[in-house]
């Protein structure tokens, strides 16, 4: 399992957008992704539950991954974290 | 048998009228529900069966636009999320039969998307709503709705987005619904396509059959059932004269609105979301005269944050190429409510706590707008526009606002438009006295004459008692808009008209002799008028008689002579 805690970068938070990204690449892998965020808990597949989870800019995002695929899962989520969703 | 309605897209039309079931309730209490096995099952089957509609209407592309194939596209993601799914899933393990199940895992979700305070989520409950249904459909067998014919008149309750934005423009005619606001989002669609449309309409399967032949007339608001041979012949010559005028001022709609003799008026949009500038510009419209921003507050239970407004009125920004867009801050009271404000009750609501008197005491609501306004002119050129002034104050403290909220922006370090102009509504009585004064504060007036006339001639145009005497025609409103025009030209600014007076053919030989500079208008009327602009010539309109009339009839009559 791994895991780490971001904070979100971009302008406009976790948005439809970002989390469209997310759900559509956890979708294709067999891992587990979780993500919290205040208080809130998302699955990674979700677009409403990543949506709903309300992650504005500033706001401190934990993502775990788990599964046979964790180590490339979680690579490409820690760049797409670091880079903002590549929004700005 | 006539049936009145109210107009949302004018027009004629004549079809066979189409029923639409969605009498959900009567198919929910035939269910039988099964074990929870074959429960989910069956949610499984409506599952693949919706997905495969879906699927197919986006192949389809043929008659969807681009925000017709967004919602779609968004509906497959909520059809196939994994929560929503999960959710449906549970409710059947709990013993739920699959049709409870997903009206409950809808509602969850809607109450999930309330508490949120994303403007995503909450379009997105409708599209759930929406979603649902369709999976219901499936698990009750309700056929999905298809269109019999060529000539369609479509009747319901209310019609879902979705299959609204399904129809196609060469089979559909009419739309007649029973519910619907005039500015809900499916009529927001139909519009868009161009349907001829009315709304509170009640016509019932026993007062026509199904497939019978009607007649629409949205010009008037009435709808013929069982027409007489009498009515189907003078209609069809109308809908053909209709089809022929259209196609001839659609191909001429992007010319120039320029009089004979050479005099260029700029016609203009109203419009009330960003969703109207697609058909704004092809309907060849330069620009926005009037975007009607209360709709955003009256459509939502909370205020929308500056990021909302700031992405609508950058969209329409953008949208109008370079051409000017005027936004006018939020005209709240008077007939129009909104829940996000919560306004008392009053006895004489026009006269009382409405529009500019609103937002100058709600200074960080109205601070909020002009921010995302002073931000949207990064992308293309707007200009703000101040409803319901009365006094120089209000011009004043509105200016002193707007810089205010730019050093916010810029301690912020955001970016916005410099020179954004700043112009009033002109359309109470005291801002006609004091229209000389008023011109040296801002840089344009529009012409607001739904109002002016109200307040001119003290009528409440609806009261039907007293209806008969609002008339932009009494001499009363013609020498108080030449007033405004003369008292804008004489301090170097430009004046438009945003009312319905803008719109109408008899008023134009009047404001061309004007000099009116600008001419803002419902899209549908733009390609019509500028077609009789290009037909006038600019100083037809004798000003000095039109000014002598001391009757509303001798100005009509004057005016209809030169329209000839």
């Amino acid at each position: 399992m791994k895991t780490a805690t971001y904070t979100v970068k971009n302008a406009l938070g976790i948005h439809a957008r970002p989390a469209a990204d997310i759900a559509r690449f956890v979708g294709k892998h067999k891992s587990e992704v979780t993500l919290t965020s205040g208080g809130k808990k998302a699955s990674g597949k979700s677009v409403l539950m990543l949506t709903a989870m309300g992650a504005k800019k500033g706001a401190e995002v934990t993502v775990t991954v788990s599964g046979e695929d964790e180590d490339e899962v979680f690579a490409q989520l820690d760049d797409m974290f670091n880079h903002g969703f590549y929004e700005d | 048998m006539l049936v009145r309605g109210n107009v949302v897209v004018e027009g004629v039309a004549i079809g066979n009228i189409q029923f639409l079931d969605m009498d959900y309730e009567k198919h929910l209490k035939s269910y039988t529900a099964e074990d929870i096995e074959a429960e989910k099952k069956k949610y499984n089957q409506a599952l693949q069966l919706a997905q495969k509609d879906l699927e197919e209407m986006l192949e389809s592309e043929e008659n969807l636009s681009e925000s017709e194939k967004e919602i779609m596209g968004a509906h497959q993601m909520l059809l196939e999320d994994v929560a929503f799914i999960e959710a449906i899933t549970t409710y059947i393990e709990q013993g739920k039969p699959a049709t409870e199940a997903v009206l409950l895992a809808v509602a969850d979700f809607k109450t999930m998307f309330d508490a949120i305070d994303d403007p995503y989520l909450r379009e997105r409950q409708n599209d759930m709503v929406d979603v649902g249904n369709r999976l219901l459909r499936k698990l009750l067998g309700i056929p999905e709705f298809s269109i019999e014919g060529d000539h369609v008149i479509l009747c319901a309750k209310d019609i879902e987005p979705s299959i609204m934005a399904g129809l196609s423009e060469k089979k559909v005619k009419g739309i007649l619904l029973e519910n619907g606001s005039k500015t809900s989002h499916t009529v927001i669609i139909a519009k868009a396509k161009g349907f001829v449309t009315m709304v509170g309409v009640e016509v019932t399967s026993q007062m026509a059959a199904q497939g019978s032949s009607v007649i629409v007339d949205a010009d008037k608001g009435e709808i013929l059932l069982q027409p007489s041979e009498e009515q189907m012949t003078e209609y069809k010559e109308r809908v053909e004269k209709q089809e022929t005028e259209r196609t001839y001022l659609m191909e001429r709609a992007k010319l120039p609105a320029c009089t004979k003799d050479g005099r260029e008026v700029l016609v203009a949009a109203n419009i009330s979301s960003p969703e109207d500038m697609e058909k704004a510009c092809s309907f060849g419209c330069e620009g926005v005269g009037l975007y009607r921003t209360e709709f955003f507050f009256m459509e939502s239970s909370k205020l929308p944050s500056e990021e909302e407004q700031f992405e609508a009125y950058k969209a329409v920004a953008e949208q109008a190429k370079g051409a000017l867009c005027v936004i006018r801050t939020l005209d709240i009271g008077g007939d129009k409510h909104c829940d996000c404000l919560k306004l008392e009750k009053e006895d004489n609501p026009f006269l009382g706590f409405r529009a500019i008197r609103i937002c100058l005491q709600s200074k960080d609501m109205f601070k909020t707008q002009l921010r995302a306004i002073l931000r949207a002119g990064v992308y293309g050129k707007v200009g703000i526009m101040i409803p319901m002034v009365t006094m120089l104050s209000e011009i004043t403290e509105t200016k002193k606002l707007i810089e205010e909220a730019k050093e916010e922006l810029k301690a912020r370090n955001v970016p916005y438009g410099e020179n954004v102009p700043v112009g009033i509504m002109v359309e109470t009585p005291a801002s006609v006295m004091m229209a000389p004064v008023f011109a040296k504060y801002v840089d344009f007036f529009s012409i607001g004459t739904n109002d002016l006339v109200q307040y001119t001639l003290a009528v409440d145009r609806g009261n039907q008692t007293v209806n008969y005497l609002y008339d932009y025609f009494n001499p009363a409103v013609i020498q108080s808009i030449y007033q405004i025009v003369t008292a804008a030209h004489e301090a170097g600014i430009w004046v438009g008209m945003c009312g319905e007076m803008a719109g109408d053919r008899m008023a134009l030989p009047f404001l061309l002799s004007l000099g009116i500079d600008e001419l803002s208008m419902s899209v549908s009327q733009a390609p019509a008028v500028k077609e009789q602009i290009r037909s006038l010539e600019s100083d037809k309109c004798n000003l000095e008689e039109i000014l002598k009339f001391s009757e509303t009839e001798e100005v009509r009559a004057y005016l209809k002579e030169l329209v000839k």
